[in-house]
């Protein structure tokens, strides 16, 4: 009979255990991905090629009007809010470089993700955990086919390059916007706003904006895949789970990979 | 010359059951086809292939036991032994020629005119050319049935495991289907629990294993 205490370190053992387990998995889940364009054959290239064009038409291309509609929107309240401060505090250019904080820094990549986890996310979870219990997954390597190859590899691609798309097509939006409605409310000129966005904005801004709006792409879709994969043969109950899980994991990849690369750059 | 396929002590999980075995068998190399009478056919047909591993002892496919394979020695063994899966869990999202496609386009040994040529050819041999554009949704189920072989069949594979094809299907039409591996493939082995269906079929060695006890052939 063990004491409780042992019983205690032995539960916080059996925990440990298999968080490092999973870790591991993760990680050799992220190698396989990482390695697999190195290991396609030309066949399975062109392939991948096709499937990551329809990917990016499917996330990028449909995506446009409903993003356009937030970028609209997210600029003139930018411009709105800031306008009334800028008043108060008597500061003329202040709205504009706000715009070029919030939008590019932090909302551009931010919004984007979260309306890709949205609409191609919670796609990609549901398809891949239907696949998976219908037993096309275990089919594919039945016949040496590896579903990162064939499933994982393209969606990872094509939610990286859509991401970085719909990022730039966002902030050019809310600019736009922005700009209109400092022209409406405070009869701001475009030639100066555009002098003000061409100071306040750095190369460092736009590297990172777009490198970040990758990673959060790349990120969704490692991240729904693989919780897609996991279901069990046969358990279609496992599949809305799994497409809530990869939701909820993938908005703390979001928001955690966004606040530590705001505090890594400009802290 | 190794045997095409041999059981060493071979216990299987079959789902929401007792674990089956343990079987020991050999499939004598240069037959062409072989009966085994066994209610865990899917199970016989996932170890073969590496996808499920067995609770005890080991088979050996070409040689090589799946289950402790690495995953690339694992997928050229795929390439090498086939299966005839049912259900065909064929890929939804694609069209039936695609799906019989997919295992060739990412084996780099066949180059893209091949591996359309070789579409064409299985699919008219399983005489699903009409059904090649649609989506497995939009073809009726003996037509998924026969994509599912034509998939099995493409690649051109040394040995053929079939799930047990013979209890979905009457004498006749198991017939012109042995009929069709016997011109295909070099090897096939036949899990199937009604093989006396098959058996008159078959000029292979036809080989009962004991567990679980056979049907009368």
């Amino acid at each position: 009979m063990r004491s409780p205490v042992a019983r205690r370190v032995s539960r916080g053992g059996a925990i440990v255990r298999a968080a490092a387990s999973r870790s591991v998995d993760q990680v050799e889940w992220i190698g396989r991905v990482v390695r697999s364009p190195f290991c396609l054959s030309p066949g399975a290239r062109r392939l991948a090629a096709r499937t990551v064009v329809n990917q990016v038409r499917f996330t990028a291309t449909d995506a446009l009007p409903l993003i356009g509609f937030i970028a609209f929107l997210v600029g003139g309240t930018v411009i709105l809010q800031a306008y009334a401060q800028a008043v108060r505090l008597g500061v003329g250019d202040m709205p504009v470089r706000l715009l070029v904080t919030i939008i590019v820094r932090e909302l551009g990549p931010l919004i984007t993700a979260l309306v890709v986890l949205g609409r191609s996310g919670t796609a990609i979870a549901a398809e891949m955990a239907s696949s998976t219990v219908h037993g096309e997954t275990e089919a594919l390597e039945a016949f040496g086919v590896d579903p990162v190859h064939a499933f994982v590899l393209p969606r990872v691609v094509g939610l990286s390059i859509s991401a970085m798309l719909l990022t730039i097509y966002f902030d050019t939006l809310a600019f736009a916007s922005g700009i209109a409605a400092a022209r409406a409310l405070a009869a701001v000129p475009l030639a100066l706003s555009l002098e003000s966005l061409r100071l306040v904005l750095s190369a460092t801004d736009v590297v990172v904006t777009f490198a970040k709006a990758a990673v959060f792409g790349a990120g969704i879709a490692l991240i729904c895949s693989r919780t897609g994969l996991t279901v069990r043969r046969s358990q279609p109950t496992e599949v809305p789970q799994a497409v809530t899980a990869a939701v909820v994991m993938s908005m703390l990849f979001i928001f955690g990979v966004s606040a530590v690369v705001t505090f890594a750059v400009y802290a | 010359m190794n045997a095409p396929a041999e059981l060493d002590g071979l216990v299987l999980a079959a789902p929401g059951d007792e674990p089956v075995g343990p079987m020991t068998w050999r499939m004598p190399p240069g037959v062409w086809a072989v009966l085994l009478s066994s209610g865990c056919a899917a199970a016989l047909v996932r170890a073969c292939t590496g996808t499920q591993k067995p609770v005890r002892g080991r088979v050996l496919v070409l040689g090589i036991d799946p289950a402790s394979c690495s995953r690339a020695e694992r997928q050229r063994l795929n390439r090498r032994c086939t299966p005839w899966l049912l259900p065909p869990a064929l890929l939804s999202n694609a069209t039936i020629r695609s799906t019989i496609a997919l295992p060739m386009r990412h084996d780099p040994a066949w180059r893209q005119d091949e591996v359309e040529q070789r579409v064409d050819e299985v699919l008219e041999l399983c005489g699903i050319t009409r059904w090649a554009w649609r989506r497995p949704a939009d073809v009726p189920p003996p037509a998924r049935t026969l994509a599912s072989l034509a998939r099995a069949l493409g690649p051109r594979p040394e040995l053929l495991v079939t799930d047990d094809f013979a209890s979905r299907m009457d004498r006749e039409q198991c017939a012109s289907i042995v009929s069709m591996l016997r011109s295909s493939v070099p090897a096939v082995m036949i899990a199937t629990a009604v093989p006396q269906r098959i058996g008159a079929a078959v000029d292979g060695v036809v080989d009962p294993l004991q567990y679980p006890v056979p049907e009368a052939l």
